[in-house]
């Protein structure tokens, strides 16, 4: 079925509703919010999308292993930059020494917090909306591939 | 009127500890599957609420560094229940999940049928 | 501060990361399989490193991110752990190439290897840290994929037994936060020594928060590790799972409860904060009880895996009795078990999805005349079986005659009887399997030895439960230095 207001309105908020996660995601270390209120806030958009504008088959296909890939590329970033603080002879995950810092209360502040928050939005965000598509489906396919 | 200001000033606690119980309640004795699942979060929120009143101090603000705030809440458990729920997110999810397996299967949501068709299945 | 080695985060990132790339490769299987492998091999090599290390220097700290021990999160290699460390690596490397080589019994294998790389990486967490959320948070990964391995097989009685596990263990789960919130009240710190620092003055202070909270630990570890009354998911789940799945729970998972439960008792509340509640006497009581019946119900049981697990909750009972026992031999005793019966009961879950596999029979009842189809399996059945009785040479006989010493040590000769008891019913529900087997009359089915790449893990732990029988001296050092962490 096709609703014309429903469409509309999708259009009009999916943007904003995108724009506030991004927001919310990248003061992660200035205020409340962070890789997991962002990434919710981005997959309920996701959610949105195909809920109002439903897909084809083969879409839904391609939009599974792109979430997929942002599940495992978001924690497999987080280790990344975990070992980073290794291989410049610190601890794991360390911050202060190798990532420039910033000034305190600016956007970049944080040095590897932010790269982790945004890292961490994506995989919540893909989660979450794989979570989504599971559920909607039931498992109905037996290939047993997701 | 003691024990009345005694409460009031522990309220935190004891409405997560009354929450707990009907949580813990819920899940054991409920036979639908959804009711323990529902359960399960009421159960795992009285948890969040407990760990994150422990953290909380009368009249503190959010834990970001402002100029002119003094009072300021203790950070960690709130950073903790943050996982906490990430973690009963995902328990949720899951649980669901099994559900909706379970309900393919057996054709109902009734702990209780589902054991008595098992035991008819399988002899 | 500088850290000596990077190995025991290094051990749980690459788990971690291995997890997470092979859950990609669904594709290329092959790939996938080879990662999985190697993860697990480095793993191992890892942990052989890191046990080493701890024999060379000691206790190792880390501190992650740099931040020092109050508010960052430590972790604590000591003897206890890294034995702990080796012993999951090693029997979980053998599983893993069981879970490649060995039938296929799962759908989707890459989602498969990848929960169980994120169950060891959880099992690895779980006894490496000193940090009593993050400990929290790994009790709850490895829950999760321990119930997942269990559903991935996807018939309807594995799902069912999954959902009543995962019932059980948020039960579990939440009362071990609770316990968890309950300490962070009255001690302010989550590291574990600092925790125990505070807890030396203000315990006194707040008994009820004390007794509480050790009371919610012991339920909730005892939900996840299957003690007597609390074991009622066991059986369903362990015998409905996929076989190196069960093999997996059954060996490791279950233990790695027990040894987080028992770090906690050591590092963070302390022997004497313990002793407000008579915990020892409910271990000894419910281990006792547990040893008894798990052996009596195992009896019952037709279906053999079934009787595997019930025989898993008999030998948890073991390990508790080991520690409520409480001194240097019960506890050596109790901590050797926990690696002999991951190596006994990885074999003997291991050969016995074997055996369904190759005669399509679960059915004790129906296995008769199957030793000399199968003469192979069934060989490193009978190895399992005799080391899981106590019979001289094998494994199982050192941690019984460890445990049964500690038992006279602390002059509880009941306990001691009691062991000899339990084998001797051991003896009642192995030795008939073995006996119809070999010399029962002859089977009408045409079954064979599978492939050699799926015998390699038997094996190499049938290997394992004859050297560690005739050479226990190799694991005493380690075993001694843990149990002296216990007894200071």
């Amino acid at each position: 079925m096709h609703d014309m207001i429903l469409e509309m309105i999708a259009r009009l908020l999916i943007p904003m509703i995108q724009l506030f996660g991004m927001y919310v995601l990248f003061h992660g270390h200035l205020s409340p919010g962070g890789s997991f209120s962002g990434g919710t806030i981005i997959a309920a958009s996701l959610i949105f999308y195909s809920l109002v504008f439903r897909f084809s088959e083969r879409k839904h296909r391609l939009q599974h292993d792109t979430s997929l890939l942002f599940e495992g590329g978001g924690a497999l970033l987080y280790i990344v930059v975990g070992l980073v603080g290794i291989f410049f002879g610190y601890s794991f995950l360390t911050n202060r020494g190798v990532f420039p810092l910033g000034q305190a209360g600016r956007l970049w502040s944080s040095g590897m917090i932010a790269i982790i928050t945004v890292g961490l939005g994506g995989k919540v965000a893909g989660t979450i909306f794989t979570l989504f598509q599971e559920l909607l489906e039931g498992g109905t396919d037996t290939d047993g591939n997701h | 009127m003691a024990i009345i200001e005694r409460l009031s000033v522990n309220v935190y606690y004891l409405v997560s500890v009354i929450l707990f119980v009907i949580g813990f309640h819920t899940m054991l004795t409920h036979n639908n599957l959804i009711k323990k699942i529902m359960g399960m979060n009421i159960m795992d929120t009285a948890l969040f609420l407990f760990f994150v009143s422990i953290g909380y101090i009368r009249g503190g603000q959010a834990p970001i560094l402002i100029n002119g705030v003094e009072k300021y809440v203790n950070p960690v458990p709130s950073a903790l229940i943050l996982t906490g729920i990430v973690i009963s997110v995902s328990f949720t999810a899951f649980a669901l999940a099994l559900v909706i397996m379970l309900y393919r299967y057996y054709g109902t949501l009734d702990a209780d049928k589902i054991i008595a068709l098992r035991g008819r299945r399988h002899g | 501060m500088v850290n000596i080695t990077h190995t025991p985060v290094l051990i749980v990132v690459l788990l971690l990361s291995g997890a997470f790339v092979v859950a990609l490769l669904s594709k290329y299987l092959q790939v996938g399989r080879f990662i999985f492998l190697l993860t697990a091999a480095m793993v191992l090599l890892l942990s052989t490193r890191l046990t080493f290390m701890v024999l060379e220097y000691g206790t190792i700290h880390y501190t992650l991110g740099g931040w020092a021990p109050p508010f960052g999160i430590e972790i604590v290699v000591d003897a206890f752990a890294a034995f702990s460390s080796l012993v999951i690596a090693g029997v979980s490397a053998v599983i893993f190439w069981f879970a490649v080589f060995g039938p296929r019994e799962v759908n989707n294998e890459t989602g498969y290897y990848s929960l169980l790389l994120l169950l060891t990486a959880a099992m690895h967490g779980m006894v490496l840290t000193g940090d009593l959320f993050n400990l929290f948070v790994f009790v709850e990964i490895s829950s999760l994929a321990a119930i997942a391995i269990i559903a991935v097989k996807g018939t309807g009685e594995s799902i069912e037994a999954s959902f009543r596990y995962l019932v059980l263990s948020a039960l579990g789960s939440g009362v071990v936060l609770f316990s968890i919130a309950l300490i962070f009240m009255i001690s302010g710190h989550l590291n574990m020594s600092y925790i125990h620092d505070a807890l030396v003055i203000t315990a006194g202070q707040y008994p009820l928060n004390i007794v509480l909270a050790v009371g919610f630990m012991l339920v909730g570890f005892a939900v996840k590790a299957a003690l007597f009354p609390l074991h009622v998911w066991l059986p369903d789940a362990h015998s409905n799972a996929p076989t190196a799945s069960s093999a997996l729970l059954s060996g490791l998972v279950v233990k790695v409860y027990i040894i987080a439960f028992m770090r906690i008792v050591y590092l963070a509340l302390g022997i004497p904060i313990f002793e407000i509640l008579p915990i020892r006497q409910i271990f000894l009581v419910l281990a006792s009880i547990a040893i008894i019946m798990g052996s009596v119900f195992a009896m019952v049981q037709d279906n053999i895996k079934r009787m595997l697990a019930y025989s898993t909750i008999a030998q948890v009972g073991y390990i508790f009795l080991g520690v409520g026992l409480f001194n240097q031999r019960a506890v050596e005793g109790a901590v050797f078990h926990i690696l002999n019966h991951a190596i006994m009961k990885s074999l003997l879950f291991l050969s016995a999805g074997v055996i369904i596999h190759q005669s399509g029979h679960k059915k004790i009842s129906e296995l008769s005349g199957l030793g000399r189809r199968i003469p192979f399996t069934f060989a490193a059945f009978s190895i399992g079986a005799l080391s899981m009785v106590g019979i001289p040479g094998t494994a199982g006989f050192i941690s019984k005659l460890y445990l049964a010493l500690g038992a006279l040590d602390a002059g509880q000769t009941l306990f001691a009887i009691l062991i000899l008891i339990s084998s001797l019913l051991n003896a009642i529900y192995y030795f008939p399997i073995i006996i119809a087997a070999y010399f029962g009359k002859d089977s009408p089915l045409d079954a064979r030895d599978p492939a050699w790449a799926t015998q390699l893990p038997l094996v190499v732990l049938s290997l394992g439960v004859l050297f560690f029988g005739l050479f226990p001296s190799i694991a005493i050092p380690l075993v001694r230095q843990t149990a002296q962490l216990f007894i200071k």
